[in-house]
């Protein structure tokens, strides 16, 4: 290795950062843009309702019962949700088709003898069993997974209060021990800030892959190939280059972030590692590229693989979408995918403030290390054999 | 002291026959394309050689598998004393090379552009300082060395484009199509620095379409075409090849019968003849009959437009034209 070779072609790469227009607009304005929406989007005091129609079954003689009232009085203190009352499932149901409400809950005639006899006896056989049904809007991914675990939550504070439940109404993942606190509470942002990260700096394939067929096409290989620099000069400067765009991004999108009212549970050690893992996963990203970039022919080919692998990857590994609204198979599926374990690995660090040292996270930069180490290593080979 | 070294290693290595690169049997396909097909060449240190012929000839793909760039599917290759493949290395220490595609780096400036590829063939510092400017001064684009190439006029990319070839004083030197697209103002420019390379005594092989580049910079020519050479000699060489050494064009006030046109076929410089009786132009093929214009008119026995006789030399392309039957700018 020449040092020399390494950190002309190093330069190159980061002069490029600030002058090609495209490079500059596609690895930073455009992941920077994107961040300043979704921080729009997802911050800031609005609370997205969910409305909720109330059917109430449970009267005698005209009038609501007990458990019933308590449980609607509930259901109607909980900030997500809208409740109105309906008189009866049909026109709750003609409602939830015109998208008018979210879904529609309905207490039996029977729930208040069966929340009284829940009380009077601890004789499961003397209960008087009742089932309150839901029904929830299936083109809406939030009403569909939200609903049920919140009327889960408002049935149990109905029945013990609100004193016992807090701590069931945690929303977070539950982690390994000694990694995450479990109240630990995240807001969208926290999620979204780490999967952007990963997102952009995930685009380094497009631009890596596209650098690489420009220069073959513009015979700036075949005057590297004729030049005393070894491949391997070459791709080390060119990797250098590209860790520093990706760091550069990862610094200004969390800027942004910040910028909107980010707040990292991790604090500033967080932050750091997590710019850290994310710059790791650059090498995933540049050896992919340059996968890319030797295989196809043409800049368009290069950029239309790189898009659809980006965008792939960054809806399996759950970088916007959380993987735990998606099916237990796609979630099982999203393991194949190094940017998971980034992902996963920026989140606790970032969102959840746990310890770079934790096994959890070593085990996530192990795994990216290892992909990253795979994926560069064929990029070299397939660029030797072509290019030396 | 290093470069001093590496210098004499160099010029040990050119100077042991004389020949610069010796080329045979070399045979490249791709798929069923026969791109290159049993191409023989000898060239000599100090040489100025044109390969040249129409798109898509072979010229390329030649100087590709000289360089290394591809590897030959048959044939030996020999530059500088070095055998390719397995001495490719060492090689291309002695060339320079320069593609036929604009490659410099368009968001460097050129100054940058000479550093870097000066830096990856080995100079740098102030030696390597010296170089840039001294090369930016010889292709005029001083001027312009602190620019970005993108702002840069083709002719002035093309100027690069050498220079970035160049920059490390390579011994032999391949040019694949060095003036396409440019100016005639830039040609000249590129042409005169061709020149001085021969002065320098550096190997150049030149590729291009262009006959007048070939017959005006070339010591040797090789016509090449369908990946085979077709003829190789000094460009007067190969002209002699030619049964004629001009035509001579008459655009005529009256017609001509056949009977006046086989007369002056008994003059003995007329090789050929033929009429356009649409355009009443007569043309006659002679060998060194410049001198003979007046015999002719007066064996054809018609009248002459005033100021209507045009003599054309016969050149290269001429020759190309007789040995394959289409032109060399058929596309």
């Amino acid at each position: 290795m020449n040092k020399q070779n390494v950190y002309q072609i190093f330069l190159k790469e980061v002069k490029a950062l600030g002058r090609d227009k495209i490079r500059l607009f596609f690895l930073i304005f455009f992941p920077i843009m994107l961040m300043a929406i979704f921080m729009l989007a997802f911050g800031g005091s609005n609370t997205t309702k969910l409305g909720l129609a109330v059917v109430n079954l449970d009267n005698v003689a005209g009038k609501s019962g007990t458990w019933s009232t308590r449980f609607i009085g509930n259901l109607s203190a909980q900030e997500v949700l809208d409740v109105k009352i309906y008189s009866n499932n049909e026109s709750a149901q003609a409602d939830l088709q015109q998208g008018k409400i979210s879904g529609i809950v309905i207490i039996p005639q029977n729930f208040s003898a069966s929340c009284a006899s829940f009380y009077a006896t601890y004789n499961t056989s003397s209960w008087v069993n009742a089932t309150v049904q839901f029904y929830a809007d299936k083109g809406s991914a939030f009403a569909s997974q939200s609903l049920a675990p919140v009327l889960q939550q408002v049935l149990l504070s109905t029945l013990f209060g609100q004193g016992n439940v807090k701590q069931l109404s945690v929303p977070v993942q539950v982690k390994p021990a000694g990694l995450v606190s479990s109240n630990t509470q995240i807001d969208a942002r926290q999620g979204l800030v780490s999967g952007m990260l990963i997102y952009s700096v995930f685009l380094n394939v497009m631009t890596f892959s596209q650098s690489t067929v420009q220069d073959r096409e513009k015979g700036v290989l075949k005057r590297y190939q004729m030049s005393r620099a070894t491949s391997g000069d070459i791709l080390l400067g060119q990797t250098f280059g590209s860790m520093v765009t990706a760091a550069t991004q990862v610094v200004l999108l969390v800027a942004t972030g910040m910028a909107f009212g980010f707040n990292p549970v991790g604090g500033i050690g967080g932050l750091a590692s997590g710019i850290l893992v994310a710059c790791l996963f650059a090498l995933f990203a540049i050896g992919l590229g340059l996968v890319i970039g030797v295989l196809v022919k043409t800049e368009g080919a290069a950029t239309g693989a790189s898009l659809s692998i980006v965008m792939c990857v960054a809806f399996f590994s759950g970088l916007f979408i959380p993987l735990e609204i998606m099916p237990t198979s796609l979630q099982a599926a999203a393991t194949v995918f190094p940017s998971y374990y980034a992902n996963d690995a920026v989140r606790s660090l970032v969102a959840r403030g746990a310890s770079l040292l934790a096994p959890q996270i070593l085990l996530d930069i192990a795994i990216i290390f290892i992909f990253s180490g795979l994926v560069f290593i064929l990029g070299w080979l397939a660029y030797r054999r072509k290019y030396a | 002291m290093h470069r001093n070294s590496l210098q004499r290693k160099k010029n040990a290595n050119l100077q042991d026959d004389g020949v610069a690169i010796r080329v045979s049997g070399l045979q490249k396909h791709f798929g069923d394309v026969r791109a290159v097909d049993g191409v023989d060449l000898e060239i000599k240190k100090g040489e100025l050689f044109g390969l040249l012929g129409p798109n898509g000839a072979g010229k390329t793909t030649t100087i590709n598998l000289i360089t290394g760039l591809l590897l030959a599917d048959n044939g030996n290759i020999c530059v500088g004393g070095f055998n390719l493949p397995k001495e490719v290395s060492r090689a291309r220490a002695l060339i320079g090379f320069c593609p036929q595609e604009i490659s410099s780096i368009p968001y460097l400036t050129g100054f940058e552009n000479a550093k870097l590829f000066g830096t990856l063939n080995g100079l740098q510092g102030p030696a390597l300082k010296e170089r840039i400017s001294q090369l930016f001064k010889d292709l005029k684009l001083e001027e312009k060395a602190r620019k970005r190439v993108a702002t840069y006029s083709g002719g002035m990319q093309r100027r690069l484009n050498i220079i970035l070839a160049i920059i490390h004083d390579p011994e032999i030197i391949f040019l694949d199509e060095p003036t396409v697209g440019l100016d005639p103002q830039s040609r000249h420019v590129v042409w005169e620095y061709i020149r001085s390379f021969k002065e320098r005594g550096k190997t150049v092989v030149l590729t291009t379409h262009y006959i007048e580049e070939a017959d005006d910079l070339c010591d040797r020519v090789a016509i090449i075409d369908q990946g085979r050479i077709i003829a190789i000699g000094t460009p007067r060489d190969l002209k002699q090849q030619l049964p004629a050494t001009e035509e001579i064009e008459f655009d005529l006030l009256n017609d001509v019968e056949p009977a006046q046109l086989e007369g002056i076929s008994s003059i003995d410089c007329v090789v050929d003849s033929h009429y356009d009786p649409g355009k009443r132009v007569v043309k006659v093929q002679t060998l060194k009959g410049i001198t003979r214009i007046n015999d002719i008119i007066n064996q054809l026995q018609v009248d002459v437009q005033p100021g209507e006789i045009h003599v054309r030399d016969f050149n290269l392309e001429d020759l190309f034209i007789q040995l394959t039957g289409h032109e060399i700018r058929a596309d």
